[in-house]
C-alpha cells in the first residue's frame, strides 16, 4: 500500500532529480567503459585477426572446434565451478539460516568467523589445505594414530573441491544471508496456525523466500569458480584441469594471445550464457537479494513443477526427520542446527587454524605440528624491507580501491534503485561484468591500457586495476541494501531544507551504512588478494603482498607466508571489529 | 449467550457453574519475560459461537493471550482447553485454530487461491475438492476472480478478504483475530467489520478479536474483554462496559466520558453525596462507604443544558464541536473539570463565554471506584 | 614484426584518438630518467625468491662497484614472455635485463622481441658452448632429476626413468609434471632410448610408455614449489622435479637423495627486451656475469651449475657435487633441445592435455 502511495507520488513529480537518477551511474560506467572493455576487448579481438594478412580470421576458434580438448575442459571446467556452487549453498545454508536467526548483535560476531578465509591469501589457504589433507596430513595422521587407513583426500576432486567450497563458502553466506533476515517470520507463524507442521511451514514457505538469495549465491560462486586456477592445480588430480589454466599457459608460456583470446571469448560466451539462463528463470536483479521479480509471469510448468518437488522434498524431510528424531530423541534434534553450523565454521577456520602454529615453527617447512618453536619467521618477515614494504603497498592500495569502489558502485546502486528506464537490466548486468572475464586476459589488455597513459608500474594503476575488479562485489553489495531504503526519508529531508547533497551524506549514507561497510570490505579483500593484476601492471616494481608471496615459492615453501598470513590476519581482525561497531545502525 | 461469565480473578467471582463446557477456556494463563509480565495469571471462558473482543491498549497483554492461545508463545503458566481438552502443549499446527494476522500475513510467492488453499493442503485434502473449497471460499469473500493473482498485486482491503478467506476455508472451530483491520482507511474499515460479522453469521463460529478501537469492539463484539497493564479490567456485553463500567480507566477507554473525582459523604437527609471541586452530587444505588475516594461517571448523553436533572452545576462554554449526527458543549465548571455534554436535538448551541447549567439525573451516574 | 605488432597497431590507431593526453603521459611516471647510452642505472628481472639476494651478492653488487652503473631488481614471473612481450610492444622499458630460459628466448626470438648482445664467444672465455647465443647469455645451469625419499628407499634406491617406471622393484607414491616437457624425454629413457638419441622425440613411443605408468602417479604436479613439498613432506617418494628444488628439501634437513642419471639439463640467462634504450648497459652487464669468480659466488645459496666451467676451481667439493655442471653430474645427463620443443610443444600440448584428461 504504502509503497504504492510512494510511486504514485514520485510519478507525478518526475523532475526531482534533474538529470535523472542514471546520471549517478555514468561514472561507473565511464569507468569500466575504459578500464575493461577497451583493454578486454583489445585483447579479444585478437582471436579474429590474421595479422600477416591484416584481415579477419576464424583459425583459432576452427582450432578449438577441431579439436575435443578444449571443449572436454570447458566441460570439467562448468562441472567442478557447478559442483562448488551446489556443495557451497548445501553447507552454506542452512549455516546461513542459522545464522539469520540469530539475535542481530550475535549475529554480527559469529559473521566474523564465516568471513575467516576471506582474510587468508588464496596461496596460504591453498597450502593450509596441503598440510590438512595430504598423505602424512593431520588427517591421515590422526587416523594413522587410531589404526585406521589413511583416506585419499589430496590431489583428487575431494580435495579441489575442499578448496574452492571453503574460498566460495563465505560468499555464499553473506549472499544468502541478508535475504534470509528480510523474511518476514510471522509468514513461518501463518503456515503453522494454518495447519503447515515446521517442515512443512520451512520448505512450503521460508525455503521459497529465501529462494532469490540461492539462486543469487548459487550464480555467484559459479561465475567466480569459473576462473580458479591456483586451487585446481595444487589441489586436484588431472581430471580437474580448468580452463583459465589453459589460457593463463597460452598467454604466459606459449606467448600465443590470439589463441589466449579465442579460448577467452569461448569460456565468456558460456559464462554469458549462464548467466543469459539466470535471467530468464530468475532475473539478474535477484543478484541484490532483490526479491524474484518474476513472481507474476512465472506462471508455468515450471513453476508448478517447482512447487511439487517441494512438497515432495517436505515429505520426504517429514519421514527422515521423523524416523531421525525417534533415534536421536527431540532433545538432540533441537541441537542439530547449532551442531552442524559449527561444523561448518570449523571447516572454515581450519586452515587458519593450522596457519598460525607452522608461523611459529622452528622448522624450515611447513611441518605440522611444528617440531619446536621460534620467532625466527617473524623476524625474517619484520627485517626484509620487500616484506614489509609491499605489506604497506596492499594495504594502501587495497584501502584506497575500497573507497573508489564503494564510492562509483554506491551512486551506480542509487541510480538503478531509483531508476525505472528499461536500460537498468543491461546496466546492472554490465557492472557484474568484470567477475566473468578471466583475470589474466584484463590484466594483460590493462598492461597495454596504462603503457600508453603511463600507468604501468604505478600504485594508481594497481587501484585502477584492482577497483574494477572489486566493483561487482561493492555493486551487488550496496544495491542489495538500497533496494529496501526509504525514499520518503530522503523526501522529508529535502523538505525539511537539505539539499541534495546534505540529503545524501546525512540521511541515505547513514542509512544503507550497512550496505556501505560490506561494499567496502569485499573490494578491500579482493584488492588484497589479487595477484594478475598486480603481476602485469606491478611490473614487479610495485610488489603487492600476493605477488611477494608468489615470488618467494620460487624454490620451496617456507613457513615466512604462515607468519605474515598471521600478521595480516591480525591487523585485519582489528579493523574488522572496528568495522562492526560501525557498521551496526545507531538506535 | 451470557451463559458464563469471564473472570478475572481479583475482580469478580466465578458465576455458577456452566451448562456445558465452553468452546476455549482459559486457566490462569501467565507470560512471563524474565521480570517483566506481560500477562498476569488470567481466566476467561468462551462459549461456542461466541464473538468475544479483546480490547485494550498496546502493552494491555492482548496480543500476549491470542498468541498463547494459538500455541505461537508458550505460556509460563496455566493451561488452555479447547472443547474441555487441554491443548496447552499441543504445537500450533496441530491447534484447530485460525488466526488472521495484523498483516495478513499472506504468503507473498503463492497466488491468492494457492493462499486459500494452503490450510487444505495441509490437511492432507484431495487437489480436486482443494480446488472446490478453494472457490467457494473465494466466492465467500467476493473475490472469486482474484484467485490466480498474488498478493502485491491487490488492494489492502482485498489482501484482508483473501486473509478471512484463508481462514475461514478450513473451518476452524476457533478462529482468532489479531487487530486484522488496523492498517485500514475507516470506510473500508467499517465496510469489513460487517463483512467479518455477516461471516461470523454465516459460519457460526468462535471468534476472539483483538482490537484497540473501542468503536469497533462495540460495534462488533457479543462480548468485551476489557485489559489493562496485563490483566483483564472487566468482561461484558458491549452495554454492560458502557452504561456499568467498573472502573475509572473502563469509562475512560471506552466512549466519552465526565468523571468527576471526590470522597463519599452523607448529605443533611442521610442521602450519600459525591463531594468533589465542583460541588456535591446525588448518588443512587449501593453506595460505597463514606469517606471512601471514588469517581461519579457521566456520559455526555446523560447531561443537559437545560432539562430535568437532581444534580446541577454550573459552568461557561468553551466551545461547541459539531460532528454531523450531533453537537457537542465543552463546559468548564467552577472547580476547573471540563464537562462534554450531548446538545439535544433541535437546540440551538450556546455561544462561547455563554453561562449555563449543566443538569443529569442521579440514577444517570456510575459510581466507580 | 610480423603476429607481434597486432597490439601496436591498435596501439597507434587509438592513441591518434586518444590525442595529446596520451601523448603527455606516454612514460610511466616512475621511469622517467635518462634514456642516453650513459645509463647511470639499469632494472634487472630475476626470478625473485632467493635468487635476489644471491645474484646480489655474485653480480649486482660488484658491477655498480666496478661500472657505477646502479642495479634494480625485480621479481619476474616463471613465465615472464608475456610481460616481456608487453614491454617492448608499449615501449614501456621497466626492465632493461631478463632471466629468461632457453624456451622464453625462443619463443621472444621468434616474435623478434630480443635485443642483439654484440660479442661473441671470444669475449667470454671458458664458458659452455651452449650458454651463449647471438642474443641471449646463459649463466646458470639447472636440471630435471629424479628426486626420491632416502627413508623410503635405504639399501635399493631407484636410479634411471627405467626404475621410476618399474612399480613392482621400486613401490611408492610417484609424481611427474603436468606438462610434455621433460615428461616426454622420460617417458622415452623408461622404454629404453639411449640418452644421445632422444631427439627427436618418438612422440608415439613417448605416449605408449606414458600410458604404461598413468595409472601408478598419485600427483601431477604444476608448480616448482609444489613439487618440493611433495618430496619434502612425504607425499610422494619419488618424482621429477628441478634439482635446485630437490636441493632446497635436502638443504633443509629432509630425507631427500637426487639421481643424477639420465637428467636433462637446460640453461637459464640474460636477454634484453628490444629497443631498449639502455641496451649498452644492459650488455655490460651482461657481459660481467659470464666471469667464472662471479658465478661461483651465486652457487653458495642456488644448487645451479655455473655455465662458466672455471667457476669449479673456487667452488668447495662438497658443494660442487650438488650442482649440476659438476663433471661426474653433467657427463651423465644430456641438454634438453630446445630447438625440437619450440617446433613441437604447441601440439604436444594439447596432445598431453587431451591424454591426460583420460
Amino acid at each position: 500500500m504504502s509503497a504504492a502511495t510512494f510511486q504514485g507520488a514520485a510519478d507525478t513529480e518526475p523532475r526531482r532529480w534533474r538529470f535523472g537518477p542514471l546520471w549517478l551511474a555514468a561514472p561507473g560506467l565511464a569507468f569500466l567503459t575504459v578500464f575493461f572493455v577497451v583493454p578486454v576487448a583489445r585483447l579479444l579481438g585478437l582471436s579474429v585477426q590474421d595479422l600477416d594478412a591484416g584481415t579477419w580470421s576464424g583459425e583459432h576458434y576452427a582450432r578449438i572446434v577441431d579439436t575435443s580438448v578444449y571443449f572436454r575442459v570447458l566441460l570439467g571446467t562448468f562441472r567442478i565451478s557447478g559442483l562448488t556452487a551446489l556443495l557451497s549453498l548445501l553447507f552454506g545454508y542452512p549455516l546461513a539460516y542459522w545464522l539469520a536467526q540469530l539475535p542481530e548483535r550475535t549475529r554480527g560476531k559469529a559473521v566474523l568467523f564465516v568471513m575467516v578465509p576471506f582474510w587468508t591469501s588464496y596461496l596460504v589457504k591453498t597450502f593450509a589445505w596441503m598440510v590438512i589433507l595430504g598423505q602424512k596430513g593431520v588427517i591421515n595422521q590422526i587416523l594413522a594414530g587410531t589404526g585406521l587407513p589413511s583416506l585419499p583426500l589430496l590431489h583428487n576432486e575431494f580435495g579441489v573441491m575442499a578448496g574452492m567450497v571453503h574460498a566460495m563458502l563465505p560468499l555464499a553466506v553473506l549472499t544468502m544471508l541478508p535475504v534470509m533476515t528480510t523474511i518476514d517470520r510471522r509468514l513461518v507463524d501463518a503456515a503453522g496456525t494454518l495447519g503447515a507442521s515446521p517442515v512443512n511451514s520451512f520448505w512450503l514457505v521460508y525455503f521459497q523466500l529465501s529462494l532469490p538469495g540461492v539462486a543469487a549465491a548459487g550464480l555467484l560462486t559459479f561465475i567466480s569458480s569459473l576462473g580458479f586456477f591456483i586451487v585446481p592445480a595444487l589441489l586436484g588430480g588431472p581430471q580437474q584441469t580448468m580452463l583459465a589454466q589453459l589460457i593463463i599457459a597460452q598467454i604466459q608460456e606459449m606467448l600465443n594471445w590470439a589463441f589466449a583470446g579465442a579460448l577467452s571469448t569461448f569460456m565468456l560466451v558460456a559464462a554469458l550464457v549462464t548467466c543469459w539462463v539466470y535471467d530468464r528463470m530468475f532475473g539478474l536483479s535477484t543478484l541484490s537479494g532483490e526479491g524474484s521479480g518474476r513472481a507474476g509471469s512465472a506462471q508455468g510448468r515450471l513453476r508448478a513443477a517447482g512447487m511439487r518437488l517441494l512438497a515432495a522434498l517436505a515429505k520426504g524431510s517429514t519421514t527422515l526427520g521423523g524416523a531421525a528424531g525417534r533415534v536421536v530423541g527431540p532433545r538432540a534434534m533441537a541441537w542439530l542446527l547449532p551442531l552442524y553450523s559449527a561444523a561448518v565454521i570449523v571447516f572454515l577456520v581450519a586452515p587458519a587454524l593450522v596457519v598460525v602454529p607452522i608461523a611459529f615453527t622452528s622448522s624450515p617447512f611447513l611441518d605440522f605440528p611444528p617440531p619446536g618453536y621460534s620467532l625466527n619467521w617473524f623476524r625474517v618477515y619484520f627485517e626484509s624491507d620487500v616484506w614489509v614494504g609491499a605489506t604497506v603497498r596492499s594495504f594502501g592500495v587495497a584501502f584506497a580501491t575500497a573507497i573508489l569502489a564503494t564510492v562509483v558502485a554506491g551512486l551506480a546502486a542509487l541510480a538503478l534503485a531509483r531508476s525505472t528506464s528499461r536500460w537498468r537490466g543491461a546496466i546492472f548486468a554490465f557492472f557484474l561484468a568484470p567477475m566473468i572475464v578471466p583475470r589474466i586476459v584484463f590484466a594483460v589488455g590493462l598492461f597495454y591500457l596504462f603503457a600508453q597513459i603511463g600507468l604501468v608500474a604505478t600504485d594508481i594503476g594497481l587501484v585502477i586495476g584492482h577497483t574494477v575488479l572489486a566493483l561487482p562485489f561493492a555493486f551487488i553489495a550496496i544495491s542489495a541494501v538500497v533496494k529496501g531504503h526509504d525514499w520518503r526519508l530522503d523526501q522529508a529531508a529535502a523538505t525539511l531544507g537539505a539539499n541534495r547533497f546534505k540529503t545524501l551524506m546525512l540521511v541515505t549514507v547513514p542509512l544503507i551504512r550497512g550496505g556501505l561497510v560490506a561494499a567496502f570490505l569485499f573490494a578491500f579483500i579482493t584488492s588484497f588478494d589479487e595477484l594478475s593484476v598486480a603481476i602485469f601492471v606491478g611490473g614487479g616494481v610495485k610488489t603487492t603482498l600476493p605477488k611477494q608471496m608468489w615470488d618467494d615459492m620460487i624454490l620451496q615453501l617456507n613457513p615466512t607466508l604462515a607468519a605474515v598470513s598471521f600478521v595480516v590476519f591480525v591487523i585485519v581482525m582489528a579493523l574488522l571489529l572496528i568495522a562492526e561497531r560501525l557498521r551496526r545502525p545507531a538506535r | 449467550m451470557l451463559a458464563t461469565h469471564g473472570t478475572a480473578q481479583s475482580i469478580q467471582s466465578r458465576s455458577a457453574a456452566p451448562v456445558a463446557a465452553p468452546k476455549l477456556q482459559v486457566d490462569d494463563l501467565t507470560k512471563r519475560y524474565g521480570s517483566f509480565t506481560a500477562l498476569q495469571p488470567t481466566r476467561l471462558d468462551v462459549p461456542a459461537g461466541e464473538f468475544l473482543t479483546l480490547l485494550g491498549p498496546s502493552g494491555s497483554g492482548k496480543t500476549t493471550l491470542l498468541q498463547m492461545i494459538c500455541g505461537l508463545v508458550e505460556p509460563s503458566g496455566g493451561r488452555i482447553l479447547i472443547d474441555g481438552k487441554d491443548e496447552t502443549r499441543t504445537p500450533v499446527h496441530k491447534r484447530d485454530i485460525g488466526l488472521v494476522f495484523q498483516h495478513y500475513a499472506l504468503f507473498p510467492h503463492l497466488t491468492v487461491a494457492e493462499n486459500i488453499g494452503f490450510p487444505l493442503r495441509m490437511r492432507g485434502m484431495a487437489a480436486a475438492e482443494v480446488e472446490a473449497r478453494t472457490r467457494g471460499a473465494l466466492d465467500m469473500v467476493h473475490l472469486g476472480h482474484l484467485g490466480g493473482r498474488f498478493p502485491k498485486e491487490l488492494s489492502g482491503g482485498q489482501q484482508q478478504r483473501v486473509a478471512l478467506a484463508r481462514c475461514f476455508v478450513y473451518q476452524p472451530s476457533i478462529i482468532l483475530m489479531d487487530e486484522p483491520l488496523g492498517a485500514l482507511d475507516k470506510k473500508l474499515r467499517e465496510h469489513m467489520q460487517q463483512e467479518i460479522k455477516r461471516l461470523h453469521r454465516e459460519t457460526g463460529a468462535t471468534i476472539v478479536y483483538v482490537t484497540h478501537d473501542q468503536e469497533e469492539a462495540l460495534a462488533m463484539s457479543d462480548r468485551i474483554c476489557l485489559m489493562n497493564h496485563a490483566r483483564i479490567e472487566q468482561i461484558g456485553t458491549p452495554h454492560e462496559i458502557y452504561a456499568r463500567p467498573k472502573t475509572a480507566f473502563a469509562a475512560d477507554f471506552i466512549g466519552v466520558s465526565n468523571i468527576f473525582r471526590g470522597r463519599v459523604q452523607r448529605d443533611a437527609h442521610g442521602t450519600p453525596v459525591l463531594v468533589t471541586s465542583d460541588g456535591s452530587f446525588r448518588l443512587t444505588g449501593e453506595a460505597l462507604p463514606d469517606q471512601d475516594e471514588a469517581s461519579l461517571v457521566v456520559r455526555p448523553e446523560q447531561l443537559d443544558l437545560d432539562g430535568e436533572g437532581d444534580n446541577e452545576v454550573s459552568g461557561e462554554v468553551v466551545d461547541t464541536v459539531y460532528a454531523g449526527s450531533e453537537t457537542r458543549v465543552l463546559v468548564a465548571l467552577g472547580g476547573g473539570t471540563t464537562v462534554t455534554v450531548r446538545l439535544r436535538r433541535g437546540l440551538a448551541p450556546p455561544l462561547p463565554g455563554d453561562r449555563v447549567a449543566v443538569r443529569w439525573r442521579a440514577e444517570a451516574g456510575v459510581l466507580v471506584s | 614484426m610480423r603476429k607481434t605488432s597486432g597490439f601496436s597497431m591498435n596501439r597507434r590507431s587509438l592513441m591518434k584518438g586518444a590525442a595529446g593526453i596520451a601523448l603527455g603521459a606516454s612514460l610511466p611516471a616512475g621511469l622517467l630518467r635518462p634514456a642516453s647510452a650513459a645509463a647511470t642505472q639499469i632494472t634487472v628481472a630475476d626470478p625473485g625468491g632467493p635468487y635476489s639476494p644471491a645474484f646480489r651478492k655474485a653480480f649486482y653488487d660488484p658491477f655498480e662497484k666496478a661500472t657505477g652503473i646502479k642495479v634494480i631488481n625485480v621479481a619476474r614471473e616463471a613465465e615472464p614472455t608475456a610481460q616481456f612481450k608487453a614491454i617492448v610492444e608499449t615501449k614501456s622499458y621497466t626492465w632493461d635485463v631478463c632471466t629468461l630460459t632457453l624456451s622464453a628466448r625462443d619463443i621472444l626470438n621468434k616474435q623478434n622481441l630480443l635485443e642483439p648482445l654484440n660479442f661473441t664467444a671470444a669475449d667470454v672465455p671458458g664458458l659452455m658452448p651452449e650458454a651463449l647465443t647471438p642474443l641471449w647469455m646463459g649463466t646458470d645451469v639447472y636440471s630435471t632429476i629424479l628426486g626420491y625419499r632416502a627413508d623410503k628407499f635405504a639399501a635399493n634406491a631407484p636410479q634411471s626413468w627405467a626404475d621410476f617406471w618399474n612399480v613392482e622393484k621400486f613401490p611408492g607414491r610417484r609424481s611427474l609434471r603436468k606438462n610434455p616437457i621433460d615428461t616426454l624425454e622420460q617417458a622415452l629413457l623408461a622404454d629404453g632410448v639411449p640418452l644421445d638419441k632422444l631427439y627427436p622425440l618418438d612422440v608415439e613411443r613417448a605416449f605408449k610408455s606414458l600410458d604404461r605408468i598413468k595409472s601408478h602417479i598419485d600427483v601431477w604436479w604444476t608448480g616448482g614449489a609444489q613439487s618440493s613439498q611433495l618430496l619434502q613432506s612425504g607425499e610422494v617418494d619419488m618424482i621429477a622435479l628441478w634439482n635446485a628444488r630437490a636441493q632446497a628439501a635436502i638443504d633443509g634437513g629432509a630425507p631427500v637423495k637426487i639421481s643424477w642419471n639420465q637428467g636433462l639439463y637446460s640453461i637459464e640467462g640474460w636477454g634484453i627486451p628490444k629497443g631498449n634504450p639502455r641496451a649498452d648497459a644492459a650488455r655490460q652487464f651482461i657481459k660481467f656475469c659470464a666471469d667464472a669468480a662471479r658465478q661461483a659466488v651465486f652457487t653458495e645459496v642456488l644448487a645451479y651449475g655455473p655455465t662458466n666451467l672455471d667457476a669449479y676451481k673456487s667452488i668447495p667439493k662438497e658443494r660442487a657435487v650438488a650442482l649440476p655442471t659438476f663433471e661426474a653430474n653433467l657427463k651423465t645427463m644430456a641438454i634438453a633441445k630446445e630447438d625440437w620443443w619450440s617446433v613441437n610443444r604447441a601440439k604436444m600440448n594439447e596432445r598431453f592435455n587431451a591424454w591426460i584428461l583420460g
